[in-house]
């Protein structure tokens, strides 16, 4: 466990802390740098005194375990991860910029606009499902951009490795995710399916392209079920100018049967989101 | 460090020779024996022999119940399992008998425990075929990993400070870290009898560095191991589960 508090300037495995950059329910994220490593550094270290959330320790583990392997322009590099031993951290590759819910006061944004955000993020999951993992926490502040245009999927304490144990699912009960966000099937204890991130970016799209979450934003469980036998309103309800295409994207995402969705993010992408040559 | 570690060789002369060699070609370091080098197959001999040696030369072993049976006259198994045990008791030397009587139960190394069965009651070859046998064992121990056989198939358990468990089936060649914030129980398949499915010997690779463990599926000549069971009058049931690894 954390033998001691993090402050700017101090040194782990060779990586000197810089500031405090942000405070999250989970985790503290720190800029750090090492000298043998060019690119500015991202330090993520989890809470792990007395009186925090027990699944912060254990949404740690998944992260130590399933970053390292992660590869390619879709996800931050990691540079070096840390055991709860001495001190549990994970390094990584800073992504510059903001997450896409640095958006969220512009809603709804053109549809043409989320078409190409929606077909990224399609690229940047199909990626990381052929590595054999599950997000499973697709929101607005889990995506991020390269100055390059490439969708980067953050956040990945709560993700599924269908090669390795999943102590969230073994250990917890309730799902853990973000209420609006939870593909039905989690809430019925399923974690390996990777549809459940093509309803994710389902919810998404249609937030972001009506202003409006399709299931609302209920965190009891009794609301979040509704999502099992109630239809969202269709997009075309709420602004009548929705493209009939979008509408077809978007509600099919959106399936309560995950055998109902695309089957798999590159179809979802290279089926219905190529696009066009105006975007 | 690199650990190779084996299980329930069963007189397996193919299947563990294929899986030393393999050990070897991977850097491993050490030896780790979890019991059962006798009883099913038709190398008895050979397998106590290899252990003896491979003991000598610094490798650790503990005693598994096939190795009792042949060596102590007390256990009692199923039919199969008694044929077997009754004909490998005839081909052993008495010296070979006595290094099988004297194994340890239990051995401790760092931080980890190797025993065949489980850590809770070593001597009555429990099972550990759900969390709950897996939770007993690591409530026994203080140890922070600990390595066992006899089921056939291999597994992982895990106890975190809270007490929660967890079960995984390993995939063969991809690794997994042992985290530290956790204890851990690793079932490491069998060598000389796979009950998974698939026919292929099954040990573990762990590295006491990164406290990466990797379990390997190692193909080996399988028609004459199950050849020597036959040869030797065995009940042929034996020779036949190894072509379908049941």
């Amino acid at each position: 466990m954390s033998k001691f508090s993090i402050q700017p300037g101090a040194v782990i495995d060779g990586f000197t802390i810089g500031e405090c950059v942000h405070r999250g329910g989970m985790a503290t994220l720190w800029s750090a740098s090492r000298p043998d490593i060019a690119s500015p550094l991202l330090m993520k270290i989890p809470r792990v005194s007395e009186g925090e959330d027990p699944a912060a320790i254990v949404s740690f583990e998944m992260e130590q375990m399933i970053m390292p392997r992660l590869s390619g322009p879709h996800v931050p590099f990691c540079h070096a991860a840390g055991d709860f031993e001495r001190q549990a951290y994970v390094a990584i590759e800073l992504i510059p910029g903001k997450t896409l819910y640095g958006r969220i006061d512009d809603l709804p944004l053109p549809y043409e606009e989320m078409r190409l955000v929606a077909w990224k993020i399609a690229l940047a999951l199909a990626d990381l499902h052929r590595q054999n993992v599950i997000h499973h926490d697709i929101k607005p502040s889990s995506i991020m951009f390269r100055p390059s245009g490439e969708a980067v999927l953050i956040d990945f304490g709560l993700s599924h490795h269908n090669q390795l144990p999943d102590l969230l699912q073994e250990e917890f009960r309730v799902p853990y995710g973000t209420a609006p966000y939870m593909a039905p099937e989690r809430l019925l204890g399923v974690r390996d399916d990777p549809r459940s991130d093509l309803f994710s970016l389902g919810v998404l799209l249609h937030f972001f392209t009506t202003g409006v979450r399709p299931f609302g934003e209920s965190e009891t469980m009794r609301g979040m079920r509704r999502r099992l036998w109630r239809d969202p309103y269709p997009p075309r309800k709420l602004r009548a100018d929705y493209p009939p295409w979008l509408q077809e994207v978007v509600l099919r995402c959106l399936e309560v049967e995950p055998v109902w969705r695309y089957p798999t993010a590159s179809q979802l992408r290279s089926s219905s989101l190529i696009p066009t040559r105006s975007s | 460090m690199l650990l190779a570690l084996f299980s329930d060789i069963h007189a397996n002369r193919q299947a563990f020779s294929a899986c030393l060699d393999f050990a070897k070609a991977h850097g491993a370091d050490r030896i780790i024996c979890v019991g059962d080098y006798v009883g099913y197959g038709g190398d008895p001999e050979w397998a106590v022999e290899t252990v003896m040696e491979l003991v000598g030369k610094g490798a650790l072993a503990v005693r598994g119940n096939h190795d009792h049976a042949v060596a102590v006259f007390s256990e009692t198994m199923n039919a199969e399992a008694q044929a077997a045990i009754e004909w490998t008791r005839g081909q052993l030397s008495a010296a070979q008998r006595r290094f099988l009587a004297e194994l340890p139960l239990v051995l401790e190394e760092d931080d980890r425990l190797y025993v065949h069965s489980e850590a809770s009651s070593p001597a009555k070859w429990r099972y550990v075929l759900s969390t709950a046998d897996a939770g007993r064992s690591l409530l026994a121990t203080d140890a922070h990993i600990t390595f066992a056989g006899h089921v056939h198939k291999p597994a992982l358990y895990s106890i975190s400070a809270t007490g929660k468990m967890t079960s995984f089936v390993p995939i063969s060649g991809v690794t997994v870290q042992l985290l530290s914030g956790r204890r851990w129980l690793t079932i490491l398949g069998s060598v000389g009898q796979p009950r998974d499915g698939d026919p292929a010997a099954s040990f573990a690779i762990y590295d006491t560095d990164s406290r990466e463990i990797t379990w390997c599926r190692v193909p080996y000549d399988v028609e004459t191991a199950a050849r020597r069971i036959r040869d030797n009058g065995l009940p042929t049931w034996l020779a036949d589960r190894l072509l379908v690894g049941r």
